[in-house]
This record gives structure tokens, sequence and C-alpha cells, in this order.
């Protein structure tokens, strides 16, 4: 006897087989075990197929391509934080000793010196040190005098200024890279 | 069909034979172009399985895959606008999905290994393979032989294979999304489910033979 082909029965299977071989199919299966039970075999494969367990992807998916698709203005406000949180940081840092030396430029007439003052003291004799030791290469060291109060807080802010822009570039430059990587 | 009801705070609307079904895509996607953020993430999360199912298939790998339909989802949604109804929105998005894995493949040097030389019909007009063997087909084991199997498919069959069953694609969708001929995917198709059914025999004749 000869069996059904491959193509016979999947097709029989899908249900797209022509009307003219279906009959000849039909009439075949009625008389062959062998094809039958290959008909079954292949109807299971493919409900089990069907059946299979979908790949699903990381649980924050749908968050990073939404995160690409939408404009800067509609994300998130905590996303919009994370995004610039180098930025966030250095501008507090940077308002932090800004308040700290101005407040202790006015408090410097009180007679009690507050924890600040004493602070902005630490920085600006940390500072005079340090200046001191790159001086001594080329001056006398009984040539320098100790810097007034004034001066010393003008310099600190200077630092702080450079410590903002050199935020703001690892920020850019380092941070932000990564970020975008990550995506 | 019955009045929509409020289910969850989405709208959804019941069917006659009582199952809840969701917006379609074509009112979701409405929603997006109006700015909906909300529709935008329930369409996200209504297809990113059967993609990364796709793009596993393809790239047999979960890191590639999963960028390759990130690619793929903000492809889709930046073209959104111009998007014309020719084609479904999944097939539309299985398409993409399938360039983006195919330009992966292309850039690793694996697409010849994709795309095989001639697809010869002959084979499938031959007699069927031995009968099978007798099994409990609704076993769980079964079902995980099956899985193993198709796992192990060639990525070119395999990924015809999971549109056809998974994705449950008709082969004038599958043509859309592959771009092949429909010859082709009607040979390829066949050739894997046929593969597909040599491997789960050998695995349960082997199985058989040693139980006896
Ligand atoms: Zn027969």
């Amino acid at each position: 006897m000869n069996h059904l082909t491959t193509r016979e029965i999947l097709e029989f299977v899908d249900g797209t087989i022509l009307d003219g071989q279906r009959t000849h199919v039909i009439a075949h299966l009625e008389v062959c075990s062998r094809c039958r039970s290959e008909v079954e075999f292949h109807r299971t494969l493919v409900g089990a197929a069907r059946r299979q367990p979908p790949h699903a992807p990381t649980r924050k998916f749908t968050d990073r391509v939404m995160q690409r698709i939408l404009p800067k203005g509609q994300r998130r406000w905590i996303q919009t934080i994370m995004n610039n949180a180098g930025g966030v940081i250095a501008m507090g840092i940077v308002l932090a000793v800004l308040g700290y030396a101005l407040l202790s430029s006015n408090s410097s007439a009180s007679t009690q010196p507050s924890m600040i003052t004493e602070m902005v003291k630490v920085c600006d004799d940390l500072y005079a040190k340090v200046q001191e030791f790159l001086k001594v290469q080329a001056t006398k060291l009984e040539s320098l005098s100790p810097k007034p109060r004034a001066i010393g807080s003008i310099k600190l802010i200077l630092l702080t200024l450079l410590s903002l822009v050199a935020l703001g570039a690892v920020d850019r430059w380092l941070i932000q890279p990564r970020i975008r990587a990550r995506k | 069909m019955k009045p929509c009801v409020l289910v969850g705070g989405l709208r959804k609307c019941k069917v006659l034979h009582g199952n809840v079904m969701s917006k379609p895509d074509q009112e979701m996607i409405r929603q997006i172009l109006a700015g909906e953020k909300r529709a935008l993430a329930e369409l996200i999360d209504r297809h990113k399985d059967r993609a990364m199912t796709l793009a596993m298939r393809m790239l047999r790998n979960r890191e590639d895959a999963e960028e390759a339909i990130q690619d793929a989802f903000v492809r889709a949604f930046q073209a959104l606008p111009r998007f014309e109804w020719k084609a479904s929105f999944s097939t539309w998005l299985y398409r993409i999905v399938c360039n983006v894995c195919m330009t992966a493949l292309g850039k690793k040097g694996d697409l010849p290994h994709l795309a095989l030389g001639e697809d010869d019909e002959r084979s499938l007009d031959a007699p069927s393979a031995d009968a099978p063997p007798d099994v409990e087909y609704e076993s769980r084991e079964f079902q995980s032989i099956v899985f193993d199997e198709i796992e192990k498919l060639p990525p070119l069959y395999a990924t015809i294979l999971t549109l056809f069953c998974i994705q449950e694609m008709g082969y004038e969708v599958i043509v859309e999304v592959t771009g092949l001929p429909l010859g082709t995917v009607k040979v390829r198709l066949f050739r894997a489910r046929t593969m597909l059914r040599l491997a789960v025999g050998r695995r349960l004749g082997v199985r058989q033979s040693a139980a006896i």
C-alpha cells in the first residue's frame, strides 16, 4: 500500500488540502491505521507546540522601551531626576559650600565663632598650606604672610565653581554615556 | 457584543462567549497617538512575550533577543503615525522584529546559517516517516520533549515554526512577516514540522525501548 506523503498529511492536518486530494486522503485514512496515527501525531505536535510557554523579556522591559519612545517632557519626574543625578548632586554640593562660605563671611564679626565658621577656617588653613607648599619651591618661607579671611572665601567660591564644572563634566561624559549604553 | 465595562481602570469589552477581551490594537494605537501613555505600556506588554519568543528562536541568546525587540518596539512606535493598517499591528511589529534580528545575525556573520540554500519540495512528496510510537500525548513529559526539540531546531526552521504554532499565523501572514515567497514558507514550515516529528518520535522511541 502506498502511504500518504508528508505534504498530504500536513495539509490535511492544517485543513489547507485541495478538495480533490482531500477525498483521496480521507479514503486512505479509513483503511490505513498507520497514516491515521501519523495524522494524529502531527495534530498533537502542533497542539503541544502551541501550548509552549513564551520567552519573556526582563521585568523592566516596558519601562525601558517607554523611556526611549516618549519625548523627554513626558518622562516620569523620578526618571528625569535619576538621569540627571550627577548634575543634581553637583548643584547640591555647590549650593551647600557657597552657603557655608557666605555664612562664615557674615558671621566673622561675631565674637563667638559658629561651627560653620570653624569649618571654613579649617578649609582655609588647608588651602593655605597647599599654596604654601607650592610656593616654597620659588620663594622664601619668611616672605609669606597669613591670608586674610575675605580672600580665602573668594578662592573657596572659585574652587567650588571649578568643582561644579568638574562634576558636570563627569556627569556628561562618564555617567550619562553609561546610562545610555544600559538602555 | 455586550456593552463595554470598566475593569481595573481599563475599559475592556466582554464578548458573547463570556471571555473578557482587551481592547483591539487599533483602538489602543488611536489612544497612543492621542498621547495616552497607559495605552502605550499596555500595547508593549501585550506583544513583548511573543516578540521575545520570536527573537529568541532567531538569535538564541537572551541579551541579543531583548536588545533586538527593544529596537523593534522603538522603531515601530516611532513610525506609528505613518502606519497604514495594510496589515495588523502585530504582523507589522513581528516583521520589524524579523528585520532587526536578521540585521543582528548579519552583523555577527550568522546570516548564511539562517538562509539555507535551495528548498527542495520533493522530500515532502515522499511517504511519511515510520509509524509514531504509542504515547500519552497530553503528559507533561511529552510537552517538555516537544519544547526541547523546538529549541534544538536550526533557527531557520524554529523561526517559521514559532510564527505558525506560537503566534498562530497562517501562511500569508508568515509571508508578510518574513518577506519570503509563499512556496518557500510552506516548504520550510513542512520541513520544520517533519524535523520536529522525527526528533520527538526518536526521543519517545528511545524512552519506550528503555522502558521495555
Ligand atoms: Zn497509509
